[in-house]
């Protein structure tokens, strides 16, 4: 399957987003369950794009067995200020917008790989990959 | 490879057309050599489903090795040959032949063919040997063919009881109008905690459930993964709007879960099923009393009325109809 | 926004049921927000069902919303009842380490108006009203 790219640059957008990888996900035959993670995880990062570095891009990449083993990875990027501490970030409670400080750590227990990358000034980069 | 090159390569292949003139000769033999064999059992397969079987195989051989040209089993001209093979093995595996039987089935044709051949090609040894060789190796491919598919379709169905067994083993009971119960029996670990979950809150939303019991008497051992499985169960039903009770919990169960340090004072416990049961009922408004109490209750000690109550209450037992008899 | 979409808010007796029936956009759920509290206020409703059956996501932004709406309504002295949340979705919110605190939640819409009624006292007196076939008695308040 082809890897798909969707612009993050409006609060639209982030619907637009979780849709296109609930879709994804049921096509790649995830359980309604795993859906459900994966739209969530979607609506959690997409959003933390737009509101701190008000533009970026998520890439759905679905993986067949091919590559090792079936599944779904999505990365997330933006040109942002970028998070001056990710551990602290990745802890439970942290937050720096309005939100209650779960979207990120909370983000992480749903899904199987989840690598942050981020440069103060540069940007960010969340990549997560849940297994079929 | 030299003796694909040998003489038998410009024309046919000897082996096909001892094959094809020969082949009711050889299908007998083959199955008397089947039936006569130790790992042979006649409850898996009739003879004549053996004798059809054998049949298409040969001719199938037959019609490759003349498509082929004579050439090697991974030519296309096989490819019906293998697919049948595959089918042959799956069968076998799926009716339960043990891997020797299958095995031995395809590699026994040698047996039967090598002195027929003989006998075909006397004096002739220049072409007796490519012809061996060449059938030798034909008779190994289609062997490891079978061998590896029956192996697959083994996997296959354990992966599939296994499922099956997951699934037998989270049975979850309705056992009143909006209770559940989920007795969890055995070792849990991480996946069999998981599908058990899912089975729980489907089941709640299917039946309209506002209580689940979740008995762990028969739970051996309990660490904490499955502690916490237990309480984002207990969580997340809460969020579908339905409460769960805990009952059964061991005293080494008790010791194990306290010693762990986790919290289990969100979690409403019950010592025994029977318990959890009655605050259930509760819960949603009802109670279990002595019919003799109910009818004293109801009616003073009027002997009469009481008779009738009881076999009131009985109808009530035995229908069900519990709610339009309230009050 | 362009692509506003637009929730019903019905009235039954003194409860507005807010069935959601599509994944919502961030706008839509706060201006769902406002629009239940000026009902509230318009009505002087005492309950307020929030339908979420057919919702396939709850994240932490639509979970904080739903709390605020139950925390702001209070202050309303009306009470909030979060209906029918699919199992995938609750499993979910767990997950992410969300609760919903000072929210009740319920597994259906009868329920809800048990609960509202029975533990809240909102509606009592209208047994008869017939709650049970709410499309007769309701009345849509659907204004701009």
């Amino acid at each position: 399957m082809q890897s798909r790219s969707i612009a993050l640059e409006s609060e639209h957008d982030i619907a637009v987003a979780r849709g296109e990888v609930r879709t994804l996900a049921a096509g790649i035959g995830f359980r309604i369950i795993d859906q459900t993670r994966l739209a969530t995880v979607t609506s959690e990062l997409a959003r933390n794009v737009v509101k701190y570095a008000k533009r970026g891009r998520m890439i759905a990449q679905p993986l067949d067995a091919a590559q090792g083993r079936p599944g779904l990875r999505l990365i997330f990027e933006d040109t942002g200020p970028g998070i001056p501490d990710v551990g602290a970030a990745m802890r439970d409670g942290f937050s720096t917008g309005r939100g209650l400080g779960k979207g990120l750590p909370g983000s992480k227990r749903l899904v199987d790989v989840f690598e942050i990358e981020s440069t103060v000034g540069v940007g960010t980069r969340v990549t997560i990959v849940r297994w079929l | 490879m030299a003796d694909q090159n040998d003489s038998a390569r410009a024309g046919e292949r000897r082996i096909a057309t001892l094959l094809a003139t020969r082949r009711d000769e050889i299908l007998n033999l083959w199955i008397k050599e089947r039936l006569e064999a130790d790992e042979f059992r006649d409850e898996l397969i009739s003879k004549k489903d053996l004798r059809q079987q054998s049949q298409q195989v040969l001719d199938m051989l037959v019609q490759g090795v003349q498509d082929s040209g004579g050439g090697d089993f991974d030519h296309p001209a096989f490819d019906d040959l293998r697919h049948y093979l595959n089918e042959i093995s799956h069968m076998r595996a799926v009716k339960g032949y043990t891997p020797l039987e299958n095995a031995t089935y395809v590699l026994s044709l040698r047996n039967v063919v090598s002195p027929l051949l003989a006998e075909e090609l006397e004096g002739d040894a220049a072409a007796l040997v490519p012809e061996m060789n060449y059938f030798t190796r034909l008779l190994d491919k289609m062997g490891l063919v079978m061998v590896e598919n029956f192996i697959r379709s083994r996997e296959e169905i354990i992966r599939q009881q296994r499922a099956d067994m997951l699934e037998l083993s989270t049975p979850v009971i309705k056992v009143w109008d909006k209770i559940l119960t989920l007795p969890i029996i055995g070792t849990l670990d991480s996946r069999r905690a998981q599908m058990m979950m899912e089975a729980l809150l489907q089941k709640i939303v299917e039946t309209g459930s506002i209580i689940a019991i979740l008995d762990i008497t028969g739970v051996r051992t309990m660490d904490t993964l499955v502690a916490n499985h237990l309480i984002k169960t207990v969580t997340a039903a809460r969020l579908m709007g339905a409460r769960c009770i805990l009952t059964g919990v061991s005293p080494a169960i008790a010791q194990t879960m306290v010693q762990l340090g986790i919290d289990l004072t969100q979690i409403t416990t019950r010592a025994q099923m029977s318990d959890g049961i009655k605050l259930a009922l509760e819960m949603i408004g009802r109670t279990v009393v002595p019919t003799r109490t109910l009818a004293k209750l109801q009616n003073g000690t009027n002997g009469d009325q009481l008779q009738k109550t009881v076999k009131q209450t009985e109808q009530i037992i035995t229908t069900g109809g519990e709610k339009k008899q309230e009050g | 926004m362009d692509g506003q979409q637009r929730i019903p808010i019905l009235k039954v007796g003194r409860v507005l049921i807010v069935p959601i029936q599509v994944d919502m956009d961030d706008q839509t759920v706060m201006h769902l927000q406002e629009r239940i509290l000026s009902e509230l206020e318009r009505t002087g409703a005492r309950g307020v069902l929030i339908d979420i059956s057919l919702l396939e996501m709850v994240d932490s932004f639509i979970g904080r919303v739903l709390s605020d709406i139950a925390a702001m309504a209070r202050i309303m002295d009306a009470r909030t009842v979060v209906v029918g949340m699919q199992p995938a979705v609750a499993i979910t919110l767990v997950e992410l380490g969300l609760e919903l605190r000072g929210v009740d939640t319920v597994l259906n819409v009868d329920e809800g108006i048990r609960l509202l009624r029975s533990e809240f006292g909102i509606d009592e007196d209208e047994e008869d009203a017939g709650l049970g076939g709410a499309g007769a008695f309701a009345e849509q308040v659907n204004r701009p």
